[in-house]
């Protein structure tokens, strides 16, 4: 008890003494000891190439050698490539799909999952899975099942259900995206349902109680109970959606690399052919600027609603 | 507290039962029918993969096609590809992961633990401006832009094809910065001021006061660390596509063009390359989850 004293003591007379200027120079460096590791490593990983990465932008630049300024010509570029604004439109209906159908999906799962005692931490563990799985796993996985001749495809043209999934839905320009998209959705939504049920499990039961007893219906209950409650982490996964959208690059690359004829290109697979395939990292920049340009909106239209005072 | 509250709610949904059994055994049997066919939507992909890994690899064309149940179920049970694929040099590109991953979460363990001490519990100039930099840039910056500069700055020195190459860009993680220090901010100050009275150092204090109360923020980033370098594809894709160097992702990636499709084999290194992060998932979701939610979700 006397020792809780002194040290609350102790700690009370070290606030109140104005004590930074006092604090000799070893020992001020020996704090920031503890930060050198990383800001060297931020340094080298994050901060110098995200200035750099924005910069190149401004040159024209083959990856080697000495990048030339060119001011905004690479911008000029952009509004006249049609690959750009097809890729750009991808990013788009992307949003659309991801801000839609996974977070339908992820409700639907969490507030089933809510309402259950038996098994809810089986059911959430395996919903989560694909969530940890790489990219890379999931993709070979689904290019498999989706093959026109070894997968779903054949199965269901067996039993006379025929041009749906037994045609190369990756290769065709028409299905390529949304065939990507199904296979992100299908790693992505298991994510959102294990968030909204942390959230919903954290609701305050007195709230379902009135509810209840003015006679709402379980539909109502989710309307005005669930929703309401739970919605700074729907803002937060809708945000994170927004930003994911403008950066997608993995699942698209593994299984179409873009392709037929650029039909499933995205900026984030652009970027890339741009960079390591034709050498022309200026232009990548360029993309690349509009990307950060797309996140810095979202996260500053984010900021600028809570600041106006919007309950977000 | 969860299990608090869904106790509660499934004791009101029991009450509820009682009242009127008939409809609410039909609810629950719908809610539990609609749970397992996420399940079933989740799993049986994974199944067929891992059946067709065990299968003979013209056998996997026969039974899809027309389909049979042996597509689900390993009927001519083969480890032929699993053997051709360590023949090849996967075993290799195991233990070139695992290497990998482990040392990142041991030093890139250390490294954000140290940063997010600082962050959590110093107060210095500038502090603030400082952390608020490397979140934003390492949020906002897309990770593709950033690759192309990154790359050229470890090639400037002489890192490709290198364990330095594959290492040391993936050891700073904003993430786990961000964990340590919301966990290292709210350790009670009396519990540091006694030891600091006592004269011990700073680095003291943090490995003989903090660690051993820091088991579930050390999993979870562990956990995070360990998994997203296991999962990591496109640096190690770029940075080091020499043979000796391949993880398992970039052997899996290149094996599709590399070999036609042999897709027994292919499905074979994917399914070692699952097996991981489930075996690790199972156990500990529940850091895992409280690490993502607990940091976005303030």
């Amino acid at each position: 008890m006397a020792t809780v004293q002194a040290t609350a003591q102790a700690t009370g007379a070290r606030k109140v003494k104005p004590n930074e200027q006092k604090i000799p120079l070893a020992r001020v460096l020996g704090r920031w000891a503890f930060m050198w590791p990383i800001l060297a490593l931020n340094l080298i990983v994050i901060v110098i190439p995200s200035i750099a990465g924005l910069g190149i932008a401004f040159t024209e630049w083959s990856g080697y050698g000495q990048p030339e300024f060119i001011g905004l010509a690479n911008f000029d570029r952009l509004m006249q490539d049609a690959v750009f604004f097809k890729s750009l439109s991808n990013n788009i209906v992307w949003t659309a799909i991801f801000l839609t159908i996974p977070i339908f999906m992820g409700l639907l799962g969490a507030y089933l999952l809510a309402g259950i005692k038996r098994g809810q931490m089986i059911f959430r563990v395996l919903y989560f899975i694909p969530f940890v799985l790489a990219s890379v796993v999931n993709a070979q996985v689904w290019r498999f099942l989706l093959h026109h001749r070894v997968g779903i495809g054949p199965w269901l043209a067996d039993l006379g259900i025929t041009d749906i999934l037994d045609v190369a839905l990756f290769g065709k320009a028409e299905t390529a995206l949304y065939t990507v998209a199904f296979v992100d959705i299908w790693h992505f939504w298991g994510f959102l349902v294990v968030i909204y049920l942390a959230a919903m499990s954290a609701v305050d039961v007195e709230l379902y109680e009135v509810a209840r007893l003015d006679g709402a219906s379980r539909f109502q209950q989710f309307r005005y109970v669930t929703l309401p409650s739970i919605r700074p982490t729907i803002v937060f996964t809708l945000l994170m959606i927004l930003i994911w959208s403008a950066t997608v690059f993995d699942y698209v690359y593994i299984l179409t690399s873009g392709k037929p004829a650029h039909a499933s290109e995205v900026m984030g697979t652009y970027l890339y052919e741009t960079a390591f395939f034709r050498f022309d990292a200026g232009y990548a920049g360029a993309i690349g600027v509009v990307m950060t340009l797309w996140v810095a909106l979202a996260v500053g239209g984010f900021v600028f609603l809570r600041r106006r005072g919007w309950d977000v | 507290m969860s299990d608090a509250i869904n106790s509660t709610t499934a004791r009101a949904s029991s009450a509820k039962r009682h009242g009127k059994p008939l409809r609410a055994t039909f609810t629950s049997g719908i809610v539990y029918t609609l749970l397992i066919i996420g399940v079933l939507i989740v799993v049986i992909p994974l199944m067929w993969a891992m059946a067709a890994s065990f299968t003979p690899n013209h056998k996997v064309f026969e039974y899809a096609y027309p389909f049979t149940w042996r597509a689900l179920l390993p009927v001519d049970f083969t480890m032929e590809a699993y053997d051709n694929l360590f023949a090849r040099g996967f075993g290799r590109a195991i233990a070139n992961t695992f290497f990998l991953a482990i040392a990142t979460v041991i030093i890139g363990g250390a490294v954000n633990a140290l940063a997010g001490f600082a962050f959590g519990r110093f107060e210095f100039r500038g502090k603030n401006v400082l952390f608020l930099t490397i979140i934003m840039l390492s949020f906002l910056v897309p990770v593709d832009l950033t690759a192309i500069p990154r790359y050229i700055l470890v090639n400037s020195f002489g890192w490709i094809n290198t364990w330095q190459g594959l290492l040391i860009p993936g050891l700073a993680n904003s993430l786990v910065i961000f964990l340590f220090r919301q966990f290292f901010a709210d350790i009670p100050q009396e519990l540091i001021d006694a030891a600091r009275v006592d004269g011990a150092t700073w680095l003291r204090v943090l490995i003989s006061i903090i660690l051993p109360i820091s088991k579930p923020v050390l999993v979870a980033a562990g956990l995070l660390m360990f998994i997203s370098q296991w999962n990591s594809f496109f640096w190690p894709l770029l940075v080091a596509p020499r043979q000796e160097l391949r993880v398992v992702q970039v052997e899996i990636s290149l094996a599709v063009g590399q070999y036609g499709t042999i897709w027994n084999e292919l499905l074979a290194g994917s399914m070692i390359a699952a097996v991981v992060p489930i075996l690790l998932v199972i156990p500990f979701q529940r850091y895992y989850v409280e690490a993502i939610t607990g940091t976005g979700l303030e």
